[in-house]
């Protein structure tokens, strides 16, 4: 290949000196001048440090301003006249202009260079949040240099805490699982591996995702608009990118902390490089040392017991180039946790031995995650490509709970109960999808269709219930599998209706079956930009979603107990409809801010019954849950940033309101969602001293969790019957009134946590040190509040009210060597 | 290196000995502002009505109110005014008492308009009479495999209206063993009806005490009953073996509370979590205003 023109490299506010008429002239004369044969150019685009550069945009103007988009190795092929014009252009990176000339068929390598100027939120130089480019309407990218910015517990660096500090998104309290965006239940956003939903993204109470930082590319968040190819849920999309490792060497990675200890490696197999790996895995020993340290702690309670808790996760990615129009991709996924909780009491009356109170409680839990994809992306031709996907998915749910309580008076046995039971439960989902990409003009259409298989199975097990002198319970569950079948098709339409304005439009049409009961939907969706200039950025969107599966979870509890159902007949398939709309500003090439408002309804949510068990054993699963619920949520958003310099800093602010209305609760009357947050603030503060040494900083604020407190009681006519007047009590409680549904707020949830890493870099290997304090100032945010029971020197029981913090104050040191 | 393993260890016990437990103080600022009124009544009985008021979840008294004038009607006609009866112990339910019998098929209300809790109102009708035709004791416990007994009645339905019967078994058996401290462990059952039937303290609990007249309306309707003796340790005292059988005409606010109540015990109350709501007919007010009618037969095992 002979370049016959030097390369320019424009910023994308002085890309229009480009079209300069001198350049035009210059260009004619050559295109005349050259031959007219056409020649196949592969190129691959990489970054600075020789990382592929997937989605890059690559104009060729000899083929009429065709697009073409690199794949996920950066590989870009196409065929042009041997002299053409190239316009390269990424997120992210300054835009690039070549002008080539080719005597045969040719392949090359381009680099491209980082932009921190172009419309996007960069903290740091090199390593931060890239936000809203104007051209995705609100989509956040968030990469792995962003996570290596924040501070994290345990020094893991972990992808949903950082997505947390964005705007729209909750700060998570401690011990939720999942991701809350705008006033929606976790089970409401779509978290895709690879484009493979996973059902459980969480370690440790939720404490840290179940995606090794090593094993990400990249994430993207949908919080505005979700385009029609995505579908499923009603609230946003995380759509997570496994890195599929690198095309020029073979890198490795360990990391040693006080949680865990990971490695990674990822490089290019064989000489031609056609194919790169990536294998990242991660295990926790937090079990080694939490058994005897809780146990110690539960002894100074006064109880007996335990806590033990381990994990361990695994991704593998391969990506295989058969030729230069057909790339192989596969990824996989596993994620295992196991908890156990055991609690022991013994109490009585040591002195007359009048009364004994013997307790014993063990809850063992185990859940994992996997999920197997495999791809295969194939260029028909310049303008058409097409995908052809096909995965598993599955996440099981494992729980062995037994709880034995005697009470003695005078050595007889006056109370005695014993609840038991094991149940197995899982949702498995098969899907094949194909989609295919047509660029035309100004328009990139994308339509596909789906079809998605999921058995669940719930509530599968053994459940056994004795109490003195009651009827006993001991029935085994065996056949609990519940199918359900999914047909989706998709048409997406991204239209430049003028230089200045782009519209995005799609329909996502899906027709469900579970038993004989057929469902359709048609969900339009609508997403307008308007650019006027380089500093501002207006956008609006409009979006409809149905969800056909929900979330049984006990936000509360310490144990999961996280179960996803079908929809059915009883209980209908979710919809939502929400607008939302914005402005974002970029000045002084090194600000940004942006307000963005949303309104959003949802019909068909659900929630547990007032006062069922919460065990889903056998077929009861439907009877425990009321449906036809609606929801609502509205808000607003405020960002700003500072994204060039030394010091950079960013601050999200969250206005919202969220409700859930049910006929059969809290009178029939709205009431806050528990997880509405009317405030949330998280400001995030990073200073780069020299290269070896940077800090960071961030500061979360949250308004905090409803809950339903009990604040009266009253006595029942039974409670008069069986009055005790030798003890002064009943035998028969008084009855809780529980008049309003979440009548407390909890106190507001805030830390502050800091970072700091040490960078040494050799010609061969990078030694990291972190250090990281969470919550420095050890405030107590409330995880879970709860009553107690606890008996007198009388033996007389009567409740206190605790209060459960997790993590307080937690400092920690990790290390990382990189080859 | 010793220093670098003694300050890791700080670290690692940092972190899981702060993670507890605190005692949650919040300001329950609560007053009270509901009356509570608990009345179940039956035919040839007066009418005895508790009054009182709900109470801070932390309180263990009960909270009688005094100063209510509370009206009684029959049928919607006024009859009389209640009069408030003191406890005799320390423990004041609020009891007010009627003169008046009340009679099967009447409908009986009470009115009240109280300074605090204002307009309370509460209606009900005792359920129709009817008759136990026949019992049949068909099966002695059998050792070997299970202890269930089985009881075969045939009651004769009121075909006036649709009848709601409870059932309850009460073995004379479990007084001979149980001691003095034994504690009632049934829950339907009013405290009256026990002591009335003299001495017998024991009373099992079926699984299926509601039946409704919908299948049988008007006719006789054989019901086999399932249960099991309150104490088995003794197995030579079986030959003494007898017990009561209370069938009761229920009204419907009767069977609702009860199910209420059923579902409300059955739910684990360890959590601060959504409890069940505890069915009420109350006007103004909480609690069960209720009527019901009984037919009571002794059967001794032979």
């Amino acid at each position: 290949m002979e370049l016959i023109a030097s390369t320019y490299c424009f910023f994308s506010n002085n890309f229009t000196k480009v079209k300069s008429l001198g350049l035009y002239i210059v260009l004619f004369i050559l295109i005349i001048a050259s031959a007219r044969a056409q020649v196949q150019y592969s190129i691959q685009i990489v970054d600075q440090q020789n990382n592929p550069l997937s989605y890059t945009s690559v104009k060729c103007q000899a083929a009429k301003n065709t697009f073409y988009t690199s794949d996920s190795l950066g590989y870009v092929t196409f065929k042009a006249n041997a002299f053409t014009l190239l316009e390269i252009s990424r997120i992210g990176f300054l835009k690039k202009l070549i002008i080539l000339q080719a005597q045969a068929d040719t392949s090359f390598q381009l680099n491209l260079i980082e932009n921190n100027t172009l419309n996007e939120v960069v903290v740091t130089d090199t390593k931060f949040l890239k936000s809203s480019s104007s051209s995705s309407n609100g989509i956040i990218t968030i990469n792995k240099n962003t996570l290596d910015a924040l501070p994290n517990i345990g020094g893991e660096k972990d992808i949903l805490k950082a997505i947390q500090l964005l705007p729209g998104v909750q700060s998570g309290n401690e011990g939720t699982r999942g991701i809350f965006i705008r006033g929606g239940s976790p089970d409401q956003t779509l978290i895709l591996l690879d484009r493979t939903p996973v059902y459980n993204v969480t370690h440790l109470y939720g404490f840290m995702s179940v995606f090794n930082g090593e094993s990400i590319d990249k994430v993207d968040l949908y919080k505005n608009d979700f385009p029609a190819r995505f579908g499923g849920r009603l609230g946003a999309v995380i759509s997570i990118g496994s890195n599929f490792g690198n095309s020029q060497k073979i890198k490795t990675s360990i990391t040693i902390g006080l949680l865990s200890t990971r490695i990674a490696i990822d490089g290019p197999i064989g000489k031609n490089k056609k194919t790169t790996f990536s294998i990242a895995a991660r295990g926790s020993y937090v079990g080694l040392y939490a058994k005897p340290i809780s146990a110690m702690q539960f002894k100074r309670a006064g109880y007996g017991g335990s806590i033990s808790y381990n994990f361990y996760d695994m991704n593998i990615a391969f990506t295989h180039r058969f030729s230069e129009k057909d790339l192989i991709k596969f990824s996989s996924f596993y994620s295992h946790d196991i908890f156990h909780f055991k609690k022991d009491k013994n109490e009585s009356d040591k002195i007359n031995n009048a009364w004994q109170y013997i307790y014993h409680y063990s809850n063992k839990v185990n859940w994992n995650n996997n999920t197997a994809t495999l791809q295969w992306q194939h260029q028909v031709n310049t303008n058409l490509s097409s995908c052809l996907l096909a995965y598993i998915s599955n996440y099981t749910l494992n729980s062995n709970f037994n709880q034995e309580e005697t009470e003695y008076r005078n050595q007889l046995i006056v109370d005695r109960s014993l609840k038991k039971y094991t149940n197995q439960n899982f949702v498995r989902e098969y899907a094949i999808r194909n989609e295919w990409s047509y660029d035309f003009q100004n328009n990139h259409l994308l339509v596909g269709a789906q079809i998605t298989y999921k058995p669940y199975q719930i509530g599968n097990g053994k459940y056994q219930r004795d109490r003195l002198n009651k009827a006993n319970i001991d029935t085994t569950y065996t056949n609990t599998l519940n199918k359900t079948l999914e047909n989706t098709i998709f048409i997406e339409n991204e239209f430049k209706i003028h230089s200045k304005v782009l519209l995005n439009i799609g329909f996502h049409v899906v027709h469900y079956l579970y038993k004989s009961s057929n469902f359709f939907s048609f969900q339009p969706r609508m997403n307008l930009l308007y650019t006027p200039n380089k500093n501002w950025v207006f956008r609006t969107s409009f979006i409809t979603s149905t969800q056909n599966i929900h979330l049984l979870t006990s936000g509360s509890s310490i144990v999961l107990t996280d179960l996803w159902v079908p929809a059915t007949k009883k209980l209908l398939p979710e919809n939502v409809w929400q607008v939302s709309g914005g402005i974002q500003l970029n000045f002084s090439k090194q600000f940004e801010c942006s307000v963005d408002a949303y309104y959003k309804k949802m019909n068909n949510v659900i929630e547990y019954k007032n006062g069922v068990s919460k065990i889903l054993i056998g077929d009861s699963w439907e009877n425990q849950i009321i449906g036809g619920g609606k929801g609502e949520a509205y808000g607003a958003e405020f960002f700003v940033s500072k994204t060039k310099g030394k010091f950079t800093a960013w601050a999200k602010y969250n206005l919202g309101w969220t409700t859930r209305q049910f006929s059969e609760l809290n009178q029939g009357n709205k009431y806050f969602y528990k997880y509405d947050r009317r405030h949330d603030v998280s400001i995030v503060l990073a200073y780069k001293l020299n290269r070896h040494f940077d800090f960071s900083l961030n500061w979360v604020y949250a308004s905090g969790n409803w809950i339903s407190l009990w604040k009266s009681q009253y006595p029942s006519q039974y409670s008069i019957d069986y009055y005790d007047f030798t003890n002064g009590d009943t035998q028969y409680p008084y009855i809780i009134s529980n008049k309003e549904r979440n009548n407390y707020r909890l106190p507001a949830y805030h830390h502050l946590d800091i970072g700091f890493n040490y960078t040494k870099q050799d010609k061969k290997v990078t030694h990291i040190l972190n250090v990281s304090i969470y919550n420095i100032y050890n405030h107590f945010n409330v995880f879970d509040v709860y009553s107690d029971r606890r008996y007198d020197k009388n033996g007389n029981a009567y409740n206190v009210t605790k209060s459960l913090t997790l993590f307080p104050f937690v400092p920690s040191i990790t290390y990382t060597i990189k080859l | 290196m010793k220093n670098y393993y003694k300050f890791l260890w700080l670290l690692i016990l940092t972190i899981f000995l702060n993670a507890c437990e605190k005692d949650f103080s919040y300001n329950n600022t609560y007053q009270s502002s509901t009356a509570i009124v608990n009345c179940r009544f039956s035919a040839g009985q007066v009418l005895k009505v508790s009054f009182t008021k709900d109470m801070h979840i932390d309180s263990s008294m009960i909270h009688a109110i005094t100063d209510a004038d509370i009206f009684l009607y029959e049928d919607g006609i006024y009859k009389e005014r209640l009069n408030y009866v003191p406890h005799p112990t320390l423990v004041d339910f609020g009891y007010y008492q009627s003169t008046l019998i009340a009679q099967q098929g009447h409908a009986y209300s009470i009115k009240m308009d109280h300074p605090i809790y204002g307009h309370i109102e509460a209606t009900d009708t005792i359920p129709a009479t009817f008759d136990i035709n026949s019992l049949t004791y068909s099966s002695l416990l059998n050792p070997d495999s299970t202890l269930l007994q089985k009881v075969n009645i045939i009651i004769q339905d009121n075909p006036i209206e649709d009848n709601n019967y409870t059932f309850f078994i009460i073995d004379s058996f479990a007084q001979k063993v149980i001691s003095g401290t034994d504690t009632v462990e049934s829950r339907n059952s009013s405290f009256t009806y026990i002591t009335k039937l003299q001495g017998a303290k024991y009373l099992r609990y079926l699984n299926n005490p509601y039946i409704t007249d919908e299948t049988f309306n008007g006719l006789d309707k054989n019901i086999s009953l399932s249960f099991y003796p309150s104490n088995t340790t003794n197995i030579e005292l079986y030959h003494r073996y007898s017990f009561y059988l209370l069938v009761r005409n229920v009204s419907n606010n009767y069977v609702n509370f009860e199910k209420s109540l059923t579902q409300y015990y059955a739910y684990d109350l360890g959590a601060y979590e959504e409890v069940p709501e505890i069915y009420s007919n109350v006007k103004g007010a909480r609690g069960i205003f209720c009527a019901f009618n009984q037919s009571v037969l002794f059967y001794r095992v032979k």
